[in-house]
């Protein structure tokens, strides 16, 4: 058995290979290995933020009690808050676009490797920052959505809200960088032959996210710059004795903040696709249907922030526009939502772990979905604003529609990822805590908003009567932990002792399963070609792979947007430290910039070295050894 | 083995320009992410504005317009040398590139020393009201991307006379100007804002 590819496929990890020892490793530009920095970051922070939770649980958990004190308990949820949804949310989200979408359409690494690292350093010290906060006691304590005027230079001295507004500038800066990276290599580098209608629906998925990003994140880019600015240099944006408004933040927050909840639950939507059609072993209901669903949930996702705001006192016409707009946001994901229902009922199921997370994913996102309707009702809106009602609705949004959906789709991808099952028992075990423990913990907050409790004490009084519900919710908080614990101690068994997954473990359709698992560094041998939408369960056509590529240079091959018909050869950067000092210089210019205005002057003087080495041309070494020439 | 027919890639091209180019496409979303931006700064300032009694505030004057006309201009003359330098760098020519970049860069920094004498004209502190801040932050704003643009001029300009330079560089040589055309051509509608609707009824 003499292998034609062996001499080929040894040239390309040579070419592909990282850079050895420390310096290597912080130099390294392989879309897998950043994203999987992402991922086991963005998971520390989820653990982070998910131990403040239990610490609030314990706060909560009866009457009166002391665990915490009110300024603590400010921190706690302010950091809890923000932890989920800049730190580990979204990178997450877009930390498995990152590993995916090169793998699903078929190319070797994303557009812009050395961008992509950088984004990746960007995102850490911004997570860190905000931690230190909390570890040094100034931790934010005004809420995830810092409203002014508290927090505001008059109500909010010292420098914690400047903290939650600088992590801001480096969390987004980092989540618009993957975007772009997502959209380019999408379009760019698709695998011959994968034309619109061909892409996989999860990249589809991280397309319209990553737009979503591109026009939502700037917007709280600028409020919370403006909020930096009233605080270091007296602007007056958010002062109404000087002509400034408060609400501006608001709708400059939420323009940014509606989004951000799609942001989030589109990713999910599309792992839930890729899960449902693998383990229904049939092509998915309605694939046109549900690529338009992701498009119009994007879109309208837009015209909804203003249902954030009912309380302030709107005209009635505003009123009726964005109660009519977030109900009708409903249909494209209850298209979505029949669309799954029409394949699960259609096909051959196989009942593992990923597939029990989607149907779990369903009935609580279902649940969540219908508290939302009765949200986008002004009246019943004023009544439960600020209540636990809102809390509950919320959880059921987030954790229903997007941790369950990523839950199922690293017990999917994790045997690609790292090579190794994971346990079928553990893992049905652990769905089953998080669901039991999810809706213990969150169900009875519906009943304790109506009752009236507000969000965002650190305790209250036995005569209200709500000691019993929470005492519940607690308990359901530490059963959540133990089904946390689960999956963690199910990743790291796997590691040391799950059986080899083989390259294709679901026997599922689309082309990241048609590498070794782990994938190699050049991620194919060959650049497939496509003929399908379901590359795997269709038979073989001609051509299959492509040939022609330069396997001793990082070289990948560009194709035309819609077509996908090949247009050039492309070569991509290799690895470099530069990346990694010019997220740290940023990081010194904003964190300074918390201080005095002159830390962007300084941050700027640092960062224009990095730049220039990071553009100046330098022969290419590897191109002038490959011709000859060196 | 020869069952298998393969798609032969070696003759494609090397470079390609346009959409052809995964870069072009970057600086397509880097124009959107910013342009976001320079309209969320506008829709503030006429949020501001429809919640003012005046506008600018009692006891300030409207700002002073010769400057603003004058960058007007500068900025969109320069785009002259960038549509010479975009098609010089579509043919691979360095000294064409080199002339159009230099002339285009004396006209950026014309404009950034008129957009002092603009911060002047605007008649109030970024502190003293929220007009002014709205308007500093614009200018502000727009200001860096000038100084950012005109100094990745001057990087291009050195790449073009390095010795090390390649045909990528031609790609990014023709980014960059539609780069700036996006910077001058935001600041029409934002100069406007700052300058002009202040001194509307």
């Amino acid at each position: 058995m003499s292998d034609p590819d062996a001499e080929h496929r040894e040239r390309l990890a040579q070419t592909w290979a990282p850079r050895p020892g420390v310096l290597g490793w912080l130099s390294e530009v392989n879309h897998k290995a950043i994203a999987l920095r992402y991922m086991v970051t963005a998971m520390g922070f989820f653990v982070l933020a998910g131990l403040l939770a239990l610490v609030m649980r314990l706060q909560l958990a009866r009457p009166g009690a002391h665990l915490v004190g009110p300024d603590l308990y400010n921190q706690i949820f302010t950091v809890h808050g923000s932890t989920m949804m800049f730190l580990f949310a979204v990178p997450v989200m877009e930390a498995m676009g990152l590993y995916l979408v090169p793998m699903m359409i078929g190319t070797r690494n994303v557009a812009f490797p050395r961008m992509n690292a950088f984004g990746y350093y960007v995102y850490l010290i911004g997570g860190l920052f905000l931690w230190v906060g909390l570890a040094l006691n100034i931790g934010a304590d005004v809420g995830w959505f810092s409203y002014v005027p508290l927090a505001g230079p008059d109500y909010s001295p010292g420098k914690r809200a400047d903290i939650w507004a600088q992590m801001i500038t480096f969390t987004e800066l980092a989540a618009l960088v993957a975007a772009i990276e997502i959209i380019v290599t999408t379009f760019k580098q698709r695998a011959p032959g994968m034309t619109l209608d061909r892409i996989p629906i999860v990249v589809w998925a991280m397309v319209v996210t990553s737009f979503m990003i591109i026009f939502a994140m700037p917007a709280v880019m600028v409020s919370s710059g403006m909020l930096a600015l009233d605080r270091l240099i007296d602007t007056q944006f958010f002062n109404p004795a000087e002509g400034g408004d408060v609400l501006l933040w608001q709708h400059l927050f939420w323009f940014f903040g509606h989004p951000e909840v799609y942001i989030i639950f589109i990713p999910a939507t599309g792992f839930v696709s890729a899960i449902v059609t693998t383990f229904s072993r049939r092509s998915v209901f309605g694939y046109l249907a549900l690529v338009l669903s992701l498009v119009a949930t994007g879109f309208l996702a837009f015209g909804l922030w203003v249902h954030h705001m009912f309380a302030v006192g709107l005209p009635e016409m505003g009123q009726g526009f964005f109660t009519a707009a977030s109900m009708m946001i409903a249909i494209p994901n209850g298209v979505q939502i029949f669309c799954w229902l029409a394949t699960l009922i259609r096909g051959r199921l196989l009942f593992r772990t990923p597939l029990l997370f989607v149907l779990g994913f369903i009935v609580i996102f279902v649940a969540g979905g219908l508290t939302g309707v009765m949200l986008a009702a002004v009246p019943f809106d004023l009544q439960v604003h600020d209540t636990y009602f809102v809390v509950a609705h919320f959880h059921y949004v987030l954790v229903g529609g997007a941790v369950f959906p990523l839950l199922g789709a690293f017990y999917y991808w994790l045997p690609k990822m790292t090579g190794r099952r994971l346990s079928e028992k553990l893992g049905q075990a652990s769905f089953w805590l998080l669901f039991v423990g999810f809706n213990l913990t969150f169900f009875p907050m519906h009943q304790l908003g109506l009752v009236g409790m507000p969000r965002r004490i650190y305790t209250y009084l036995p005569d209200t009567g709500w000691g019993g519900l929470n005492l519940l919710s607690t308990v359901g908080a530490f059963i959540i932990a133990a089904a946390v614990t689960a999956f963690a101690v199910n990743v790291l068994w796997s590691l040391r002792r799950g059986a080899p997954a083989g390259d294709d473990p679901w026997g599922a359709a689309t082309l990241e399963w048609s590498t070794p698992s782990p994938p190699p560094t050049y991620n194919f041998v060959r650049i497939p070609v496509v003929h399908s939408r379901y590359p795997r369960w269709t038979p073989l056509a001609d051509p299959m792979v492509t040939t022609g590529l330069r396997d001793d240079l990082r070289e990948v091959v560009i194709t035309s947007m819609l077509d996908a018909e090949p247009t050039t050869r492309h070569l991509l950067d290799g690895p470099t430290i530069i990346p990694l000092l010019t997220a740290l210089a940023v990081g010194v210019g904003l964190i300074a910039g918390i201080f005095t205005p002159w830390g962007f002057v300084i941050g700027a003087a640092l960062v224009l070295p990095c730049l220039v080495a990071w553009f100046w041309p330098k022969g290419d070494p590897a191109r002038e050894l490959a011709e000859g020439r060196a | 083995m020869s069952a298998v027919r393969e798609l032969d890639l070696s003759k494609l091209p090397e470079l390609g320009f346009g959409h052809a180019a995964g870069v072009w496409w970057a600086v397509l979303g880097l124009i959107a992410i910013e342009g976001t931006m320079f309209a969320l700064l506008a829709v503030s300032a006429l949020y501001l504005r429809q919640a003012a009694p005046s506008w600018p505030p009692a006891g300030i004057p409207a700002p002073a317009i010769g400057a603003a006309l004058a960058n007007v201009i500068v900025l969109v003359v320069s785009l002259a040398p960038m549509v010479w330098v975009h098609m010089a760098a579509r043919r691979f020519d360095a000294r064409a590139v080199v002339i159009g970049l230099v002339i285009g860069t004396v006209l950026g920094i014309a404009a950034l020393v008129l957009r002092m004498a603009e911060f002047h004209a605007l008649h109030v502190r970024w502190d003293s009201n929220a007009y002014g801040s709205i308007g500093w932050s614009i200018l502000g704003m727009h200001t860096g991307h000038l100084l950012t643009s005109s100094i990745e001029n001057v990087l291009i300009i050195l790449v073009m006379r390095s010795p090390h330079r390649q045909g990528k560089h031609f790609v990014d040589t023709e980014v960059n100007a539609l780069y700036w055309y996006f910077i001058v051509g935001a600041w029409l509608p934002l100069s406007a804002l700052v300058f002009w609707v202040p001194r509307w009824p």
